[in-house]
């Protein structure tokens, strides 16, 4: 190689390792701010009692059981219309102009903007449907903005099983539907699961889809059944910064931290789930 | 060796959208026989092969005209009941593809699906189908390990005992050798010469000397067409056409 062309290949080399530093550093200093604000935050009083003195004071217990009951509402109706929806799609769904809508509004669905879900939900779910703003609404809301990913995530998921597993199932004398239960979802549900969970953690942090349809500003007692508002970590957080004066900084930063947490766990499990079927690799 | 047809191709005609890649097909294939498909890359060998077992209904593109009958069935009437008619036609795929769970759940897979075995019933049954393949006593200690662990030879007989396992009448073979190395390619043939005892096969493959090696009974494919089909002997030694024998001296493909 002329020296020249190592000149390229070291400057090109720099410009790239630049760029993928530039995508690092917010990342690390967003972490290294909540992390230093928000240490001091953190106490066992902090994550299981109520806020007091309007909120200035106390703990967001509330917020984090809020929190957890949304995700999991989210994920108890988003799962399985996201699977099924995948599956029909990949596994039954022939190539018409209908798949081909579908296919445009699964696209577009995922680019919409989450405060049109959020009035959306309100539309339809708090008003016309008179849930009124509780954690179904919520759930409700948060599920239909995760459906556009988790359908994506499993389509991708389905489409990695190689064809000749379902030849071979169908010729054994399966049927569709016990090639898809006995061969397809099992050699495909880590990579549902990764991408669900990933999406769940998505709406764990979204405000805009829970300020009309579910969250509360203060609501110390915990929520008793789907039809009751709840308090909700990312909402709590925006009242906390914007409408609470004379906050100390480190109950804002204490409550990022505890939602950045969460969400990191979850991404975490994804992670190791993902790694965990890598390592089996499949075929 | 009986003669009895059992895979009747009439007239068969296949279109992927506009393109006509089988045209006018009739063949007859015999029972208990092994059967070879040759001829160069994209003439339809695969494609064919895939419409004696309906595998290409999972292609939305596909038309067909014709029938093609497997023990006087036709078995592109709508009447057919798919799933026992697939179970009768076994497929092995060009690259080994078992399952990725143990030695015993790939060849239970099957049985699993259709009888109501005990378990005793079925381990018998995984046993028999593994001696058939001679993989039972390589792995009768073993059947515990993943079917992703074996040789590439030993999942291709695994794959292959995993039909045998349903008790198929014809198995269809997609060039089974060609991810295998010399020697293992010899040892599958000697399976497959065995196993023309009792099931009547169908062997796509590039490798003369394999059709010469393996078959009763050769066909030769060009764009989709039959050029000329006979006893393997006479279609390897005096070729009635002039394509076959500049294909088979290799001048050609
Ligand atoms: N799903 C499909 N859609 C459209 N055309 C196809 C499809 N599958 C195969 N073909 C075309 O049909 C023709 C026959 O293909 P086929 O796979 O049957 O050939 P083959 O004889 O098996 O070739 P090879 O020896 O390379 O395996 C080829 O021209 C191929 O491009
Ligand atoms: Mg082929």
């Amino acid at each position: 190689m002329s020296s020249r062309a190592l000149l390229t290949e070291k400057i090109a080399f720099f410009c790239l390792l630049l760029c993928t530093l530039i995508i690092v550093i917010p990342v690390i200093l967003i972490t290294a701010v909540i992390v230093k604000n928000g240490i001091a935050g953190l106490s066992w009083e902090f994550l299981t009692q109520s806020p007091r003195l309007g909120m200035r004071a106390g703990g967001i217990f509330p917020a984090i059981v809020g929190t957890v009951y949304l995700v999991l509402g989210t994920m108890l109706f988003a799962l399985p219309v996201g699977i099924l929806a995948a599956v029909y799609l990949t596994e039954y769904a022939k190539d018409n102009w209908l798949t081909r809508v579908i296919d445009i509004a699964i696209v577009n669905l995922a680019g919409v903007p989450s405060v049109v879900y959020g009035l959306f939900g309100l539309g339809l779910f708090v008003v016309f449907l008179k849930f009124g703003a509780s954690i179904i609404a919520g759930s409700l809301t948060l599920a239909i903005m995760s459906l556009p990913v988790i359908i994506t995530a499993s389509r991708e998921a389905l489409n990695t099983v190689p064809q000749s597993f379902r030849e071979v199932s169908l010729a054994l004398g399966a049927t569709r539907w016990q090639t898809i239960r006995h061969v397809v979802l099992p050699n495909s549900i880590s990579g549902i699961v990764t991408g669900t969970i990933l999406a769940l953690s998505r709406a764990a942090g979204e405000t805009a889809p829970i300020l009309f349809t579910v969250a509360a500003f203060y609501l110390p007692r915990l929520p008793q059944s789907l039809f009751d508002q709840c308090m909700a970590l990312p909402y709590h957080l925006y009242v906390l910064s914007t409408q609470v004066p004379n906050i100390k900084p480190h109950i804002q930063y204490g409550t990022a931290l505890v939602l950045v947490l969460m969400i990191m766990i979850m991404n975490i499990v994804a992670i190791v789930i993902r790694s965990h079927f890598r390592k089996k690799k499949l075929w | 060796m009986s003669e009895r047809t059992i895979i009747r191709i009439n007239h068969f005609n296949l279109f992927y959208d506009q393109f006509h890649a089988l045209k006018d097909i009739c063949l007859e294939i015999p029972e208990k026989q092994v059967t070879a498909m040759i001829g160069p890359s994209g003439c339809g060998k695969s494609t064919l092969l895939r419409s004696i077992n309906r595998m290409n209904d999972l292609i939305d593109t596909v038309r067909i005209t014709g029938q093609i009958l497997v023990d006087d069935q036709p078995i592109y009437d709508k009447g057919l009941n798919l799933v026992s008619f697939r179970k009768k036609v076994g497929m092995v795929f060009q690259r080994p593809n078992p399952f990725p769970l143990s030695v015993y759940e790939n060849v239970a897979f099957g049985p699993r699906l259709h009888m109501k075995l005990t378990k005793k019933e079925l381990h018998g049954r995984v046993q028999q189908s593994l001696e058939d393949v001679d993989l039972w006593s390589d792995l009768k200690d073993s059947l515990d390990i993943s079917a992703l662990d074996l040789s590439g030879e030993q999942q291709q007989r695994l794959c292959i005992a995993r039909l045998l396992a349903v008790s198929p009448e014809v198995l269809l073979m997609d060039e089974p050798c060609s991810a295998l190395d010399p020697n293992a390619t010899q040892r599958v043939e000697e399976l497959i010469r065995d196993l023309k005892n009792d099931y009547t096969i169908v062997i796509v493959t590039h490798n003369m000397a394999q059709a010469a090696r393996v078959s009763d009974q050769t066909a030769y494919f060009y764009l989709g067409e039959v050029v000329e089909i006979g006893p393997t002997e006479k279609i390897f030694t005096t070729p009635s056409k002039k394509e076959t024998e500049d294909y088979i001296t290799g001048r050609f493909g």
